[in-house]
């Protein structure tokens, strides 16, 4: 590792312009991460557009704020009303919302604060240390690897979403073909335009990400039309006590470093690693029984996992740009737009780059425990504003951001469109996750694949018998067969 | 579901279908390589044979865990169904009518809509949102949102 860059890249990151930034990212995430119904996902690809006219620095800053703050942020509204802010916070609720009931909410707020800040800066931290190994290896990578290695991101994302693999596999291929939308990469000719030359480059990222993720959101959100329960609690101190600390200090830990692992597995995501640090908690607790009760253990696991996985999903985005969930797929798409280009080849032609995100993550983490501690009154009243309010301001939100990607009306239209479809998926259960990873991942599958064929003198068997391929390729498929039979005996 | 599902396995092979139809179009690749519709092609069969199985064990399967009911009369869908329509119109109007105009108008028709009541407070918030939206895009993003093109920009 080169210090002396990174320390360069540090105070690039510590200016007051990419701190303010970082700042208002972390703001913002915390805040619709707190608000229920409203996923980190919706959060990130609602901000993103935020980010476009910045320079680097700044738009790096506040993306990672974003990022780190959403996650922290549903953990808010899980502890005071007992809905989880994002799916990620589930496991939070479980000892948070108890100790809010006995009157302890600020204990559990400020644990929570400092539980999210200890996971989410080990996770940058192995992710500093981690991923430059990863991507000298990627380094090796020839265009058939690479096909290999997003087919395996495909199979592995698609066997973990939802409750049906089927589903899954459909609305898969589904954004596959979506994705092949645009000229072909490697003949230029138009495929599916329509004559339509908004669509040469194929259908927006930003927009239809907006779509899926928010405009389907809200539009279920108007159609459930529920009030948010009034906080009861009263906030009392902001700030954990020394005895939790030391009482939790060991969960913390090992949730941070278990957190980052999951969060490293594609298709794993930041509610699995918060339900698995909970569980080795309680695992090693001498009073398993009193968890679900209201202990500050419980908080402290549940947020440490969740956040370090935050970390533990940029490795493989930033070192083989293959992205972790749909949150990492966002950035990846937010580093494209500001003209950085995920991978291996990153590390090695623009260190300085991924030095300024290894920074970027790590002060974003302090920013949220600094933005966590002064603004956790300001947040939990925020958390009961009506939806009546909040739901007609995610649709401007939404449509400006989708038209300002290219002052372009056609984009609005678009995220629109995949607002209608991510509306009727979600509603009957099919995963929206896999069309924008697929957006994604395929056009890198397909055109690595070409590429490796031209290579191989269009000689399929040469492509898939390459010893790196083949193992992505028979990963891939094990772990479609295994999530298949696991759901089979799962219905028995 | 069973029903659902079958739709949704139908919707699948009708767009398997349609692609094959449009790859008959395509020109095709150079002598030694594979042409622009060979991933299409893959992909056009997976779906196909995915939409396939979901409708084999749809109609298969005795029971399903029952799929939330879609009905146009239901209040819930009528509000999801007017906000759409809502949001249409709005996009329509803002290139000649502009953005601040069109937001001021659809934000409280969309608060209304969604049972709010406090007219007040309905007018203040949009206001805010309006001009708050408009000026960090346009002064601090430098993006420029529609000003109208019947005021002449």
């Amino acid at each position: 590792m080169d210090i002396e860059l990174f320390i360069e890249a540090l105070f690039g990151i510590l200016q007051w312009k990419p701190l303010l930034m970082i700042f208002a990212g972390v703001a913002g995430g915390i805040l619709i991460g707190s608000l229920p119904g409203l996923t980190a996902t919706m959060g990130v690809a609602l901000l993103v557009p935020f980010t476009f006219g910045l320079p680097f620095n700044e738009s790096i800053g506040m993306l990672l704020g974003i990022f780190s703050g959403s996650v922290y942020g549903g953990s808010i509204s899980a502890i005071l009303i007992n809905t989880p802010g994002t799916p990620a916070a589930a496991a939070t609720l479980l000892d948070g919302y108890p100790l809010s009931q006995k009157g302890e909410a600020g204990r559990a707020l400020s644990m929570s604060v400092f539980a999210s800040f200890v996971g989410g800066f080990t996770g940058a931290l192995i992710m500093t240390f981690l991923s430059p190994q990863i991507s000298q290896l990627a380094l090796e990578f020839s265009a058939a690897e690479y096909f290999g290695l997003a087919t395996f991101g495909l199979s592995i994302i698609i066997s973990v979403s939802g409750k049906s693999i089927l589903k899954g596999i459909m609305v898969g291929f589904l954004g596959l073909l979506i994705s092949t939308i645009g000229m072909d990469p490697v003949s230029g000719y138009p495929r599916f335009t329509f004559g339509s030359m908004n669509l040469f480059e194929g259908p927006a990222f930003i927009p239809t990400l907006i779509g899926l993720f928010a405009f389907a959101e809200v539009f279920k959100g108007v159609e459930q039309l529920t009030t948010t329960k009034q906080v009861v609690s009263k906030i009392s101190s902001v700030f954990p006590s020394l005895s939790d600390i030391k009482r939790t200090w060991k969960d913390m830990a090992k949730s941070s470093v278990m957190g980052t692992f999951i969060g490293s597995i594609p298709g794993a995501g930041s509610d699995i690693a918060a339900f698995v640090g909970y569980s080795e908690a309680k695992r090693r607790s001498k009073n398993p029984e009193k968890f679900g009760t209201g202990q500050i253990e419980g908080v402290a696991a549940a947020e440490s996992a969740n956040n370090a996985c935050s970390g533990g999903a940029m490795i493989p985005m930033l070192s083989l740009g293959v992205p972790g969930d749909a949150v990492t797929a966002i950035l990846l798409g937010a580093f494209v737009i500001q003209g950085i280009q995920p991978g291996p080849m990153l590390y090695k032609e623009d260190l300085d780059v991924v030095y300024s995100v290894f920074s970027a993550m790590l002060v974003a983490n302090v920013a949220m425990l600094i933005v966590g501690f002064l603004g956790v009154r300001f947040f939990a009243r925020a958390i009961t504003v009506r939806k009546s309010i909040l739901l007609p301001a995610i649709f401007i939100m939404s449509i400006v951001g989708a038209y300002s990607m290219r002052n372009n009306m056609f984009d609005v239209w678009l995220a629109l469109g995949f607002g209608v479809l991510g509306y009727f998926l979600q509603r009957y259960r099919f995963p929206v996750s896999p069309i924008l990873l697929a957006l994604i991942l395929g056009p890198m599958a397909e055109a690595n694949l070409r590429r490796a064929l031209i290579i191989a003198d269009n000689s399929m068997i040469d492509v898939l018998s390459r010893p790196i391929t083949a193992i992505f390729l028979i990963l891939g498929l094990v772990t479609l067969i295994m999530s298949i039979l696991r759901q089979r005996k799962a219905h028995d | 579901m069973k029903r659902i599902n079958i739709i949704f396995g139908i919707i699948g092979l009708v767009i398997s279908a349609c692609v094959f139809y449009m790859l008959n179009s395509f020109p095709e690749g150079q002598p030694g390589e594979v042409g622009a519709d060979f991933f299409p092609y893959i992909l056009a069969y997976g779906l196909g044979i995915s939409s396939l199985v979901l409708v084999l064990q749809s109609v298969n399967r005795k029971a399903l865990e029952p799929a939330e009911p879609f009905n146009i009369f239901e209040a819930g869908i009528q509000r999801a169904g007017i906000s759409l329509v809502a949001t249409i119109i709005y996009c329509l109007a803002m290139d000649s009518l502009g953005f601040l105009f069109c937001t001021m108008v659809y934000l409280p028709l969309m608060m209304f809509l969604l049972k709010e009541r406090k007219y007040f407070k309905m007018i203040l918030v949009s206001g805010a949102i309006t001009i708050t939206v408009f000026l960090v895009f346009s002064s601090f993003l430098n993006i420029t949102l529609p000003l109208g093109t019947i005021y002449g920009y």
